[in-house]
Order: structure tokens, then C-alpha cells, then sequence
């Protein structure tokens, strides 16, 4: 990796800022699985602001080249194929969702909601972004071919919302329980869907060898099936090798590690979405049987938080801030949307199950909040081509998602607080 | 009937995953534990991820049941003795965590 980094003056200094880089993030991301920090995210504040990754993403761009400078954007960008590997394990992490006994558990309702949100957030999302691709593409670029995989990557970032509801549950009622469960297995499911439309997307179009973007529609659809083919031999390797593995953590976390790497490579090689093709590496293997399938789960669910702190830190720092009035209405926009519309598809795709829901909760808010994964679509676009476009869309993914936060957050507070104020009355009343 | 200042210890095993269970109830049938109680049970990292679930919300559909199971026992040093040895020769990986602790009284079934 430090090699790769060049020769030529100065590539000691580059090679140092590599190495200093990486250190950084990596150190950070272990910092996620210590137990000190597992105790501050079960404050219901900070538990909303840390599962959305808010805080890393600060620090991130703290660290980067527009504040402190230690860590420089091409300076991450260096390390490419560990980023790529990062991705491939979240695909990997979503893809192991897709197990038929889990799937089988969705109800109905659930797959209506999670599909009319995505066709929500992909229409008015194109619509949106659509306005402001005339003023952010150069002029020669102003046509459908060139616009629409950006936007259709940031319609991706839209789909879905954030599976955390404890910070926001008041209550622990059977029906807030099961409104839980529903937020939580809806992000979840809303996860695959946005990476899968992600997948389509970033192979739609291509440029040839003179720099010209065109469609290739039949192109795409060769990739998405050798996709499928390469998931289902890795997924069996993996099987294979994980048998072998019996258990044992080390050789387990080496066979992951390698199909995730293999996985990521033949994405890149073949030119399909590393986070697609990996999620599809995480299908294939959760849905083959063996006893050691739940101890691997547990292992690679483990370090959801780890990696997850890795790649906000990366989007804080891959971001651009200077997205002008155009980016900032679409920011506005799109939290228009999350808030005026995601949270109406809701309650009208779960109207069927209304008796055992309450009638009233901030779990309804819970849709407002976009989902991390966003976060990982968002440093996925900017690893395909790190284009200021692409950094412009990341940040605004970055800013819409902040925003979202905050509104379910401030909910839940305004209803603590009046629920205290009432027992404290009740209280009063009884004395 | 009751025993003041019982002769017998209080056996808590911790198995973690239903292998590692399986084998403990071999264990507990040959050295003679038939009186065992079990119960379900999770471990706190598995709690923790429940609650602050990034990427992988779907699991929330899946019964909370993660194959993990405590078992106590009411028994005799001897037999808990002979628990231990059972214990020592299974693979580490799959060893339960066996707590014994000192009983003041126990109020039940004479056979205890």
C-alpha cells in the first residue's frame, strides 16, 4: 500500500500521510467497539446522533483537508482497495439480512411500505436533483446520460431510514414493541433495496475510450447476471472454506476477509458495484445451511459498528462544503421530502395493522431519519469516480442526513418531557 | 423439607450456543444432574446490538433467541466435582462458564 503511493519528490511525506491516515481511522473505528463507548450511546441523545454516524462524520471533516488538514481526500482515496473492502463487508452485513427464515417473517405490510417508499424516494428524488444537475454538470454534459447515474445514486442515498428506535421509543408497550420491530425489519429490507438499485445504476452507463458517456442498458444487465454467477461461487467457497474454518475465530475472520476481498475485486474488475456484488455474497451465504451459520453471523454482526465509524469517518472527510445555494435548496428539498412524505408512506402502508399499533408515537417519525447505509452509497459514488459532482452529492447526502435527524429526536424529547411533567402531576395529585 | 446450612451448591452453567449446550446436557446425565432448571438467555453484546442496529435492522423480525441457555442445578460437591472434570476434556470453544456458589438453605423436593 505504501509503495503504491509513488516515487518522485516527496513520496516519503505522501507515503507517511498514508500510513498516518489509515492509523487515524483505523484507531477510531476500534474505538466503536469499546465498551466506555457502548455506555455513552445508550444516552437516548447521543445513542440517535452515534448510530446515525453524525459524530464521526464531524470528526471527519474536521480532520480533512478543509479544516485540519491531517487527512487529505486523495491522500484516502490512495488506499482505494481497503475502502473497497470496507464496502464489500457492509454488503456483506446487509446481504446476510436476506435469510428465507427472515424473509419469510416480513409481513405483507412491511413489503408494501419498504417499496413505496423506494419508488417515492427515487421519483421525487430524480425530480429534485434533476433541477440542479443543469447548473452542477459542465455544459457539454447537460443530457440524460450524464445525469441520471448521479441522481440515481442519490435517489438510492433517499430510500429507506434508520433501523436505531430506541432513542426514540417512550415507552416499552407490546404495541410501541412491535411498531419497533416494523421500523427496525423496514430499514433493514429498505438496506437491500437501496443497494440494489445502486447496483443497477452505477452500471447503466459507461465512458468509452474517447471520454463519452453512453447508456449500456444490454451492457448492464451481462454485468448484474455475471454479478450473480460470481456471488453464488464465491458464496459457495465461502461455505466451503468456513466449514473448514470449524469455528475457529482467526481462520474465520481470514476466509471472511478473503471472499470479501475477492468479492470487491471482481466487482472492480468487472465493473459492477462492490457493494452490490458483495451484498450478493452475503445472500448466497446466509441462506446456505450449517450449524456454524449463527456463530459466523454473531462474528460478522460483531463488527457492524467498527466499520460502520470507518466509513462515516471517510464520508466527513471525502466531502466537499461548498455546495452553493443550488445544493443547499437541494438539501432542503430532499428533507422536505424525508419529512412532509416518508413518514404519510408509512402510515398509510401500516393503516392495516392500526389495532395492534398505538395511535400515537415518535416510532411514526422514525422514516424522517435517513439510513446509514446512505453514508456507504455516498463514499461508494465518490470511489467510482471522485468527481466534484460526486463529492457534492455526499455532502449533500451528509447535510440532509443531519437534518433528519434531528426532527424524530426532538419529537421523542417534547413527548419525555410532557410524560414527566404528567406523572409528576399525578404524583403531586396522590401525595 | 428444608436444610439449614445445606451441604449442597448452587451449579450455574452459561452455555452460549446450542452446541456447546447440547453437550453440557451429555455431561449433566452422566455425572448424574437430572434436577437441572434452564433458561433461555442472551448475551449483553447481543443486547447491545439490538439496540444501536446500523446497517442490519432486519433481524429485529427474528425471535430473541440466540441459542444461549443458563442451567442450574441444586446439587452435591461430588457430582459437581464430577461436572468439572466433564467440563475440563470438552474443546475449549465450547466449554460452558460453570459458577458454583455456597447455599445458606434450600426449601424443596427431598430428592434435592
Amino acid at each position: 500500500m505504501l509503495a503504491a503511493t509513488g516515487g518522485g519528490n516527496g513520496s516519503a511525506q505522501s507515503a507517511l500521510q498514508v500510513f498516518l491516515g489509515v492509523a487515524i481511522v483505523v484507531t477510531l473505528s476500534l474505538v466503536a467497539t469499546a465498551r466506555p463507548f457502548y455506555r455513552v450511546q445508550r444516552m437516548p441523545a447521543v445513542g440517535a446522533f452515534i448510530s446515525g454516524g453524525w459524530a464521526a462524520i464531524g470528526l471527519g471533516a474536521l480532520l480533512g483537508q478543509h479544516v485540519l488538514n491531517v487527512v487529505d481526500q486523495e491522500t484516502v482515496l490512495e488506499v482505494r482497495p481497503l475502502i473497497m473492502i470496507g464496502l464489500g463487508w457492509i454488503g456483506v452485513i446487509v446481504g446476510m439480512q436476506g435469510r428465507r427464515g427472515i424473509l419469510r417473517r416480513v409481513p405483507t405490510a412491511l413489503w408494501h411500505w419498504t417499496i413505496f417508499d423506494a419508488i417515492l424516494s427515487i421519483v421525487l428524488t430524480v425530480m429534485l436533483a434533476g433541477l440542479v444537475m443543469g447548473e452542477w454538470l459542465a455544459p457539454g454534459h447537460r443530457r440524460l446520460v450524464w445525469a441520471l447515474p448521479p441522481v440515481l445514486m442519490l435517489a438510492c442515498c433517499m430510500i429507506g431510514w434508520a433501523p436505531e428506535t430506541r432513542s426514540i421509543r417512550l415507552t416499552h408497550t407490546p404495541a410501541c414493541a412491535r411498531l419497533a420491530v416494523l421500523v427496525g425489519s423496514g430499514a433493514g429490507l429498505s438496506a437491500i433495496l437501496a443497494i440494489l438499485v445502486f447496483g443497477i445504476a452505477s452500471s447503466l452507463t459507461e465512458r468509452d475510450g474517447a471520454g463519452r458517456m453512453q447508456f449500456t442498458a444490454v451492457e448492464a444487465a451481462m454485468e448484474m447476471s455475471i454479478a450473480v454467477v460470481v456471488a453464488t461461487m464465491l458464496g459457495l467457497g465461502g461455505r466451503f472454506m468456513l466449514r473448514r474454518a470449524d469455528r475457529s475465530r482467526p481462520d474465520t475472520l481470514t476466509v471472511f476477509i478473503g471472499v470479501v476481498a475477492m468479492s470487491a475485486g471482481i466487482a472492480a474488475d468487472l465493473r459492477f458495484s462492490t457493494l452490490f456484488g458483495s451484498m450478493l455474497v452475503g445472500l448466497v451465504v446466509a441462506n446456505l445451511a450449517g450449524p456454524w451459520m449463527r456463530d459466523f453471523e454473531r462474528f460478522i454482526m460483531g463488527s457492524e459498528h467498527a466499520v460502520a465509524l470507518l466509513f462515516f469517518l471517510l464520508a466527513g472527510v471525502l466531502l466537499d462544503p461548498f455546495i452553493g445555494w443550488w445544493g443547499a435548496g437541494l438539501v432542503a428539498g430532499l428533507v422536505l421530502v424525508r419529512f412532509a412524505v416518508k413518514p404519510l408512506a408509512m402510515q398509510r402502508s401500516l393503516r392495516v395493522h392500526a389495532e395492534e399499533l398505538p395511535a400515537r408515537s415518535p416510532l411514526y417519525a422514525a422514516p424522517v431519519r435517513q439510513s446509514p447505509v446512505a453514508i456507504a452509497i455516498g463514499v461508494g459514488m465518490v470511489l467510482s469516480e471522485s468527481s466534484a459532482l460526486h463529492r457534492r452529492l455526499l455532502t449533500v447526502v451528509v447535510l440532509v442526513g443531519i437534518v433528519s435527524e434531528l426532527l424524530p429526536y426532538l419529537v421523542s424529547l417534547m413527548q419525555r418531557r410532557r410524560l414527566a411533567t404528567g406523572e409528576a402531576l399525578a404524583a403531586g395529585e396522590g401525595a | 423439607m428444608s436444610e439449614r446450612g445445606s451441604s449442597k451448591r448452587l451449579l450455574v452453567m452459561i452455555a452460549r450456543d446450542e452446541a456447546s449446550f447440547d453437550e453440557l446436557v451429555t455431561g449433566m446425565l452422566d455425572v448424574g444432574l437430572e434436577g437441572a432448571t434452564v433458561v433461555d438467555s442472551k448475551g449483553i453484546g447481543a443486547i447491545l446490538r439490538r439496540d444501536l442496529p446500523i446497517f442490519a435492522g432486519l433481524a429485529a423480525l427474528l425471535p430473541e433467541h440466540t441459542g444461549s441457555r443458563i442451567a442450574f442445578s441444586l446439587t452435591s460437591p461430588q457430582r459437581i466435582e464430577a461436572m468439572k472434570r466433564f467440563t475440563e476434556e470438552m474443546p475449549a470453544a465450547r466449554r460452558p462458564i460453570m459458577i458454583v456458589l455456597p447455599v445458606e438453605m434450600a426449601l424443596g423436593p427431598e430428592d434435592h
